[in-house]
């Protein structure tokens, strides 16, 4: 489109048209173009504005549209643009602040825009010139400058806007105060007391308490919990939390010894806050019921449990409590809902031996026979906990319970049949007798299996390779995933390679999983076969993913150098299941000429086998495999680089920390920088 | 679950149907999948990784993973504000436009849940009286084939009609056992399908249309699942056709596409 064309276009009535016109902007650099742009940037309709402030931040020298942009501040006429003309220079970023810091100085557009503007754009720069700005004479400019040293997020700020906490006006004072807060900055609390008292920077100075990581504030933030203003009383909230956070857990026990002791209406006012529209403060307020442990709060906190956005961290406070919940919760199961029973039911096992009261273990044996499948299964689940940790109280109800619950559904049946197998492991004898009794046949043979799977005995081999052999591929299955768990011996090999022919797919691999399980080497050449599938000459071979999948790892774990011969050739494979499994093998069994073969994993298509490829060279000692490791750190995926940095962990050489720290410069990922660190801590 | 496997799986389950979960809600997730662990026989978060990126029944285990996770809770005239601007403005102006073939009328209402909202959109149409029934067609989409089939039922609770003016629940609704039922002839203008709102090919399946009603859907998507189904919004629409979104959601830095319109008792957006 032509300039004239365009410059008449954005003239019409039609929106669309004028948006339309945009687009027909030439992207060749004239700075006319660029004018227009800058115009358009103040038309009525906000999708012309927002299309125009993209096309001009886009221009392909950002000097030149800065100083565009930094005329436009100065429009009087037409607010619309100079607010988008900030958003724009935001936009822009570094190239903008040279022109910006001089506009300031120069005083000839609005130099509180320009202060926004630099906010934004938050250079490192601009601190002097801003810091400055904060004993400016216009207390309009002084209050700019301290908000925008708050975005600007850099400490060297904090002496200046600590010195603006004396200036003369409460706006000044109430932008420094908010800029602190934002930096996190730790200001004395000899200085933010006085500030207390003044209605219009108490909310602000509260939260400062938090950074200020003095214990002598607590009276002050414990007594603001019962304050009548809402935003006193969640200042308090949020900073009792941070300081929580940031102090010795000798300190750390004297704010809850406070919020123990703190007076009814503090905890009045903790509970209203749990109703906050703001998830952090729910939460916030429920870590400090938890430490305060005063059993009139576990209602409020048991609601709580309802949201999903604060679930964790009220189970928690709950938890906090430790045996004093047992009673009261016990208490208010009755009267709740399903969902939440199943929450009580669950949190239930972390409150230490209490949990293995006898009534308590009563209730959660009746609960397994709840209608509602999600309690009934949450009770399964909390019976095997307790009784795995600390044992069940004598008496056949929690396992008899446990045995009723097995013909129950799907989720309340596994739950139960997981329960009995960790309970067995101490009560063996009780819950061998009501197997033995019953037998593996019938609808709860698969459950079955799997208690003994998780609390057999050598002796029960022969139940389960009776249930091997029967008509019910669900039953064979189990059978198979029990007999890993139980030790081999001849008998149980030959059946279980046998099993590898049966007709279903899950038997087939669970055979597999067994025999690698038990460390089977005799199975190493079945094993083999049926990992190389249909590639392998001869025969009919097992083609099934899921089973190849399984016999590859099983061979990786009998540990047979025989198998190396299947899992170089299935190390590159295109399917990133079996490449995956074969390359974690490889670096466990693998020899040094197989180096080549797990370089070549580090440029498979699938990020798992990359992954496994990775892992694998990390274990490898040679330059090549290191540098290799390196350079995944630069992957675009963040769970490769993840994995690339746990591999270099256990390397001592130079240029792996080199390459561990360079990446830590610029790695933005969190979990990708926790494991950088780790590595490089557990180097030295 | 750990850290990373959290990502891992919220990642696959972001991919494929682009709901997100913050890294706060790790609890959540944790629960809700964890049965799936014991169900499927696995032993670990890792293994179910796997299982979802591998195992050839993945696809059924990601349906279950909808079932789960997707939050349904709706009932019938949600929003009342809004729904007056459809009953007043909208239908009128849409009723207004010169067509071949006289006045007809084509409504999406994606992520329906358990359809109380495309039932809602039915009962204003026949109460407006601007077009005939046999010209109305009424598209309920969602992932879950749970609430789809509730809504294929279309009976429902008391909570369901807390919003529900009495004459409504009269004329339109017939008691049944567990509640109330719709009535045949606002049925017949509903279909419902099970379609995935970021799967082209599925939304594919469904005409052009006057209106889209997406409500309180978007808000459990990333930034870029949105922008995703806010530009298959816009390709689905007729020109002048509407988009109507949940009261605290908007286009902002999603699409310049749309134009904001502002009606009387609501603001909507207008493909242009």
């Amino acid at each position: 489109m032509e300039l004239d064309e365009v410059r008449r276009a954005l003239q019409s009535d039609d929106e669309e048209a004028r948006h339309a016109a945009l687009a027909g902007v030439p992207a060749d650099g004239a700075l006319e173009a660029l004018q227009l742009l800058v115009e358009a940037m103040g038309d009525e309709s906000w999708r012309v504005r927002k299309e125009a402030v993209s096309r001009v931040t886009a221009w392909p020298r950002p000097e030149e549209a800065a100083a565009g942009l930094i005329v436009a501040l100065g429009e009087d006429s037409n607010i619309a643009r100079r607010n988008a003309a900030v958003e724009a220079l935001g936009l822009v970023g570094r190239p903008a602040v040279p022109l910006l810091l001089d506009a300031l100085q120069v005083g000839v557009v609005s130099r509180k825009l320009v202060i926004d503007a630099l906010g934004v754009i938050g250079d490192a720069r601009a601190v002097g010139p801003l810091s400055a700005a904060l004993r400016d004479a216009d207390a309009n400019l002084r209050a700019a400058a301290a908000e925008a040293l708050g975005h600007l997020g850099r400490r060297e700020a904090v002496p200046a806007l600590q010195a603006a906490l004396a200036a003369g006006d409460l706006l000044t004072r109430l932008a420094a105060l908010e800029a602190l807060n934002r930096l996190g900055a730790s200001v004395p609390y000899h200085i933010l007391a006085p500030l207390l008292g003044e209605p219009v920077l108490r909310r602000a100075a509260l939260e400062a308490l938090g950074f200020a990581g003095d214990a002598g504030a607590l009276p002050d933030m414990i007594a603001a919990l019962a304050d009548r203003s809402r935003g006193a009383r969640e200042a308090a909230v949020t900073a009792l939390q941070a300081l929580h956070a940031m102090v010795s857990s000798e300190v750390s026990a004297l704010i809850e010894d406070h919020l123990h002791a703190a007076p009814a209406a503090a905890l009045d006012g903790l509970c209203a806050t749990l109703a906050s529209d703001s998830r952090a403060l729910r939460r916030s307020a429920a870590a400090l019921l938890g430490w305060a442990r005063r059993a009139e709060t576990l209602p409020a906190l048991c609601q709580l449990l309802r949201d999903e956005g604060t679930q964790d961290v009220a189970a928690d406070a709950m938890v906090a409590f430790g045996e004093r919940a047992a009673e009261p919760l016990q208490a208010l199961c009755p009267e709740l809902d399903p969902d939440l029973r199943a929450l009580i039911f669950e949190l239930l096992p972390r409150l230490g031996t209490a949990a293995a009261a006898p009534q308590l273990c009563e209730l959660l044996a009746r609960a397994t026979a709840d209608d509602e499948p999600e309690p009934a299964a949450a009770a399964a689940r909390a019976l095997g906990l307790i009784g795995q940790a600390v044992g069940l109280p004598r008496g056949p109800g929690p396992v008899a319970g446990l045995f009723q619950a097995l013909g129950r559904e799907g989720q309340v049946a596994s739950a139960a049949a997981a329960a009995l197998g960790a309970i067995g492991a101490r009560a063996y004898d009780e819950v061998h007798t009501l197997v033995a009794a019953h037998g593996l046949g019938g609808p709860i043979g698969p459950y079955l299996c799997r208690v003994l799977g998780a609390c057999g005995r050598a002796e029960d081999r022969r139940l389960l390779l009776g249930a091997l052999r029967d008509e019910s591929a669900v039953l064979r299955r189990a059978a198979a995933d029990a007999l890993s768990g139980l030790g081999g011996e001849p008998a149980v090999t030959e059946a279980l390679v046998f099993a590898l022919s049966d007709e279903s797919i899950s038997v087939r691999a669970a055979a597999a999983r067994a025999l690698g399980a038990l460390g089977a080497a005799a199975a190493a050449p079945a094993l083999a076969a049926v990992a190389l599938g249909s590639s392998h000459e001869g025969g009919d071979r097992d083609d099934e993913p899921p089973v190849r999948a399984a016999a590859l790892r099983a061979l990786g774990l009998i540990g047979d150098p025989a198998a190396l011969p299947a899992l170089r050739a299935l190390a590159t494979n295109a399917d990133g299941a079996l490449a995956s499994i074969a390359l974690e093998m490889l670096g466990r069994l693998g020899t040094a000429d197989d180096e080549p073969v797990l370089h070549a994993g580090l440029r498979h298509d699938d990020t798992e086998a990359v992954k496994a490829a990775a892992r694998a060279l990390g274990t490898r000692a040679s330059a090549t495999a290191r540098a290799a490791v390196c350079e995944a750190l630069g992957h675009p995926r963040w769970d490769v680089r993840r994995a690339a940095a746990e591999a270099l962990a256990s390397s001592t050489d130079a240029a792996s920390r080199a390459a561990l720290r360079a990446r830590l410069e610029v790695e933005a990922d969190e979990l990708v920088r926790q494991a950088i660190t780790q590595a490089l801590a557990q180097r030295g | 679950m750990s850290m990373e496997e959290f990502r891992l799986i919220r990642d696959l389950i972001n991919a494929y149907c682009g709901i997100f979960f913050a890294d706060d809600l790790k609890f959540v997730v944790h629960r809700r999948l964890a049965p799936r662990l014991a169900a499927l026989c696995l032993e670990t978060f890792a293994d179910y990784h796997r299982h979802l990126r591998y195992d050839p029944g993945r696809r059924a285990e990601y349906e279950e993973i909808v079932e789960r996770v997707t939050t349904n809770e709706t009932y019938f005239f949600r929003e009342a504000y809004q729904l007056d601007a459809f009953r007043d403005e909208i239908l009128p102006e849409i009723a207004a436009r010169p067509r071949p073939g006289g006045r007809r009328l084509t409504v999406w209402s994606a992520g329906c849940a358990s359809g109380e909202e495309a039932y809602t959109v039915a009962i204003l149409v026949l109460e407006s009286g601007l077009f005939q029934p046999a010209q109305v067609h009424i598209f309920g989409n969602d992932i879950s084939r749970r609430v789809l089939q509730l809504a294929r039922k279309g009976i429902y609770g008391r909570a369901s009609f807390r919003q529900t003016d009495e004459r409504y629940l009269r004329r339109y609704f017939r008691e049944a056992p567990g509640g109330y039922q719709v009535r045949d002839e606002v049925r017949a203008m509903v279909s419902f399908g099970q379609i995935n709102l970021i799967d082209l090919d599925g939304v594919a399946l469904l005409p052009e249309v006057d209106v889209i009603f997406c409500r309180n859907v978007l808000i459990y998507f990333d930034a870029e699942s949105r922008k995703r189904a806010v530009g298959t919004f816009h390709s689905k629409l007729v020109h002048g056709g509407y988009l109507l979104l949940g009261h605290s959601e908007s286009l902002m830095n999603l699409s310049t596409a749309f134009e904001l319109c502002h009606l009387k008792n609501d603001l909507v957006y207008r493909k242009p």
